[in-house]
């Protein structure tokens, strides 16, 4: 009885959380943490613009820079010793060639493959070795502030520079690339990073000049979908489609006859690397009910890299191109 | 009478709003396409699990309460949810979902893990060819609260932010299809049958175990019986649903209240209490925040926990529990 | 008929009983007595097939009575045990009405003649005067209905051999004698043989035909109450000094007055 009663506080307070975390988050938060985004990429910018007239961009140092906790950090020299507790920021350091400054990385960093060589220090769900983090004396933390809300103040408590990001947007990953390089002191691989970026964006932009959107039902696992006010919302809708869920928000569980009532003409499963979860489109496709949906009669049930599309770092133009053509394909051709 | 009642009344009501005309055209057969898709397809399936979970957490309930005569015996009492849960988190951790039996996988594990988790119980409380209730209850207890701590190391290794195990754990019965109450119907029959046939000798065990022994009942043998069907009947409904609560404790309890101790009815009318309090409950589920879903399990104690308090407020002025 | 050879029991390293053999007739009613813990309870588990002996045997009727299975024993054996029955909600009818369960199917039909179990349960609310309180729930019944109603339980079993533990504790002596009364006339009635363990010595005097006195979990004496009640074997068995006189109004039944020094 103790024992039932107790699980079920726990689990109502986990679900609560989730719920919360995900939605309230997204709503205000985020609102204020992306001006002051805004704020300091605008700073980076003044800086550029001093630097930025000879011919290979260089950092000053000592250089100020507000992240998204509102927290000015100053670098007074290159930092060197990196260490990274997201695997988006992860893949940042490692686009701009610093990955043989990465000290340690996170459980959940594996990308690329070079990180599995790396010490790692846990995750924010599962408890972070902090003391192995002092030990390497970074000089700097890269963090994300909406996935790990605490752990910025709980590092600088110990006195370890943390640099927290949270980018939303398309365009905000790469300021957020811009700004790292700037610390880092690789604004030229940065700019070679986002340039690509770019031309993917235009790339798909291009396509789907005067292309109707197609109604969209994403999966994230079996019976779970997400509503507007999440990123991957604002990616299917870059893509061309419309999440069939977009008067909803957050993440949530959904009612499947609300999905059949909704007909989506595309529906996206997360895949693993490499293809794998072809199991879960024959469980999608064998859904009882599900086959007057246009996107079970046509077959149009597509698997998306989950890990790229969530991880908001400089694979995400390479996601969007992937849904892009996981909606559609003859565009794509 | 009142279980047809809820049926009809949940298989009008759902989150796509298609009136109750429609809801019966397209039981007549005459629906359009999409109509009949929700309506038969993913509603009534639906409905059918609730039935059949309800029935089997509610009457595996009676079981439990009448061979351990401890009205707050439930379902989960010996571990069986643990077991159950322990199994689906495994398979969940280690992306096993479709790797062991297709997509049966899940549910296959759980229900061969909480009868395990029974016969562990079982095998720490038998002291010489007897089982002690006490014995029993301690060691269920005990295991559960072992396997628990497993289960939490587990989620806290799958560190997601949306956890799974947490969600199955809390229990749903959406995404079943048609499969999953065929598959447990039959079941759930014999189990009932079963434990139907030992109500007469679960009525003497009130008197006490070695009273019921002179009466003529096999007092071990009939634990034995009991406890494995209730085990089997809620490992079932676990296994399919994840961890319902309050059902198999608040039904039995209630049905108590108002037709008095006696097993012959209290089995059979449980079976009815069950099936339309989850039926209810999962209607809730599916309707109030359409159309997101809300975990079942939550829905029936977020009822029945309440309910329960009501219950044992008003058994001490009168009835006895 | 009982018998019972070379019983022994042992719980652990403890000898609770040390070879008893008795053996009791159809008809006669056989009283249990002896201080506390002498193992008379673990006598009667042992003679009731409740639990197993160590060593030696009973018999029941003839038959072994590891032999019976347990309902075909409780057709032939009622035992009415000390603790009274407890309270869950059962009214008095339904309870004495457990007593067929032995002589029903699973549906809970009879399966010798079906109109006997209404005429049994019948005659015994009747015997037993417990009528006016048939539709009561146990809870709501005096001691002394309680202890006639597991009485009628017992009698509703309609068996041959019959084995109370303590049927008088928690009784007043006017219920005491109207439980041993009721008990004594359903036994002439249907001949039953009767094991009965007492603690009221005076009324084992009156009641039984023989006793056996146990001391120490063997059979200290056996015999005719007038063999058994005696002042010093009583004095030896107790380890108090009673005066034991003849009944001013039986010839057979010597009773006890107690002298504390």
């Amino acid at each position: 009885m103790d024992n039932m009663f107790r699980r079920i506080a726990v689990l109502l307070f986990l679900f609560i959380v989730t719920i919360g975390l995900v939605g309230c988050n997204t709503q205000e938060e985020n609102k204020e943490e992306s001006s002051q985004d805004q704020n300091s990429s605008a700073e980076v910018e003044e800086q550029e613009d001093g630097s930025q007239e000879e011919s290979k961009l260089e950092t000053e140092y000592p250089l100020t820079v507000t992240d998204a906790t509102g927290t000015e950090v100053t670098f007074d020299s290159e930092p060197t010793k990196l260490v990274s507790l997201i695997p988006s920021d992860t893949e940042i350091l490692f686009a701009l060639g610093a990955g043989d400054e990465v000290l340690a990385v996170d459980d959940n960093s594996n990308y690329p493959e070079e990180t599995a060589d790396l010490p790692k220090l846990g995750s924010t769900y599962s408890g972070l070795n902090e003391e192995e983090l002092i030990a390497l004396q970074p000089d700097v933390v890269f963090i994300n502030t909406q996935l790990q809300p605490e752990v910025a103040a709980q590092l600088r408590a110990k006195d370890i520079k943390v640099f927290g990001s949270n980018p939303q947007s398309i365009e905000e990953i790469m300021e957020a690339i811009t700004r790292t390089g700037t610390i880092l002191n690789n604004q030229e691989e940065a700019k070679a990073v986002t340039d690509q970026m770019n031309e993917d964006l235009q790339y798909v932009k291009d396509k789907l000049a005067n292309v109707e959107p197609k109604k969209v039902y994403a999966e994230y696992s079996a019976g779970w979908s997400f509503g507007s006010g999440e990123f991957a919302n604002d990616l299917i809708n870059l893509a061309g489609g419309e999440n069939i869920f977009a008067d909803q928000e957050s993440w949530f569980e959904v009612n499947p006859e609300e999905v059949i009532k909704r007909n989506p003409e595309v529906i996206l499963y997360t895949s693993g690397e490499e293809g794998a979860g072809q199991e879960n489109k024959e469980q999608i496709l064998s859904r009882d009910g599900w086959d007057v949906i246009d996107a079970v009669k046509n077959e149009r049930v597509v698997g998306v890299n989950s890990t790229k599309a969530s991880r908001v770092g400089p694979r995400i133009t390479e996601s969007l191109i992937e849904i892009f053509e996981a909606i559609h394909p003859k565009l794509a051709e | 009478m009142l279980l047809l009642f809820s049926f009809t009344l949940s298989l009008s009501i759902g989150s796509s709003m298609i009136p109750i005309t429609e809801v019966w055209s397209v039981l007549l057969g005459k629906g359009d396409e999409v109509s009949t898709a929700i309506v038969i397809n993913v509603r009534l399936p639906r409905i059918i699990l609730a039935i059949l979970v309800g029935s089997a957490l509610a009457v595996a309930g009676a079981g439990f309460q009448g061979v351990l005569r401890n009205p707050l015996a439930d379902p989960y009492i010996l571990g069986v949810s643990s077991g159950a849960s322990f199994g689906a988190a495994f398979v969940i951790l280690f992306g096993l979902q479709s790797a062991l039996f297709g997509m049966y996988s899940i549910p296959i594990v759980a229900f061969l893990t909480g009868v395990l988790t029974l016969l562990l119980v079982i095998k720490i409380a038998m002291t010489s060819g007897q089982m002690k209730k006490e014995t029993l209850i301690l060691s269920g207890v005990v295991v559960q609260a072992f396997l628990g701590s497993f289960i939490s190391l587990m989620v806290s290794m799958s560190g997601k932010a949306i956890n799974e195990i947490v969600f199955w754990m809390m229990g749903s019965l959406t995404m079943r299809g048609w499969e999953y109450p065929k598959i447990m119907a039959p079941y759930l029959f014999i189990g009932i049958v079963i434990l139907l046939s030992q109500g007469r000798a679960l009525n003497l065990f009130t008197l006490g175990e070695r009273q019921a022994l002179h009466l003529g009942v096999n007092v071990e043998r009939t634990k034995m019986v009991v406890l494995v069907t209730s085990t089997l009947l809620t490992a079932s409904a676990v296994s399919v649903s994840g961890v319902i609560g309050f059902v198999g404790l608040v039904v039995p309890h209630l049905i108590r209240m108002v037709v008095g101790p006696d097993y012959r009815l209290i089995i059979p009318l449980s079976v009815f209490g069950g099936s339309i309090y989850v039926l209810w409950a999962d209607t809730i589920a599916r309707m109030a925040l359409m159309p997101k879903e809300i975990p079942l399990g939550v829905v029936t104690s977020l009822l029945g926990a309440p309910f329960f308090a009501y219950l044992l407020k008003k058994g001490k002025k009168g009835v006895k529990l | 008929m009982i018998v019972a050879k070379e019983l022994c029991k042992r719980y652990g390293s403890r000898d609770i009983l040390m070879n008893i053999n008795l053996s009791v007739q159809r008809g006669e009613v056989l009283g249990v007595i002896g201080p506390n813990g002498c193992g008379k309870s673990t006598l009667m588990k042992l003679l009731s097939g409740a639990e197993k002996p160590t060593k030696g045997t009973v018999e029941i009727n003839g038959k072994f009575i590891k032999s019976y299975k347990q309902r075909e024993l409780a057709q032939t054996l009622a035992v009415l045990p000390q603790e009274a029955i407890p309270e869950i909600g059962f009214t008095v009818r339904e309870i004495i009405e457990m007593g067929r369960y032995p002589f029903q199917n699973w549906l809970g039909e009879e399966t010798k003649n079906t109109f006997q179990e209404e005429s049994i349960v019948d005659q015994t609310i009747e015997i037993l005067a417990l009528k006016h309180i048939v539709n009561q729930t146990i809870e709501n019944i005096s001691g002394g209905e309680r202890q006639r109603v597991a009485l009628g339980k017992v009698m509703a079993q309609d068996p041959t051999v019959l084995m109370l533990d303590e049927p008088t504790t928690y009784l007043d002596i006017g219920h005491q004698l109207q439980m041993m009364e009721a008990v004594k006339r359903w036994q002439q009635d249907k001949e039953l043989t009767v094991v009965v363990i007492l603690h009221d010595l005076n009324i084992a005097s009156m009641y039984c035909d023989r006793l056996v006195l146990m001391q120490d979990g063997k059979i200290q004496t056996i015999g005719e109450p007038a063999e058994v009640i005696k002042e010093e074997t009583i004095a030896s068995v107790y380890d108090t000094e009673p005066i034991v006189i003849d009944h001013p109004r039986r010839t057979v039944s010597p009773q006890i007055i107690l002298d504390p020094q």
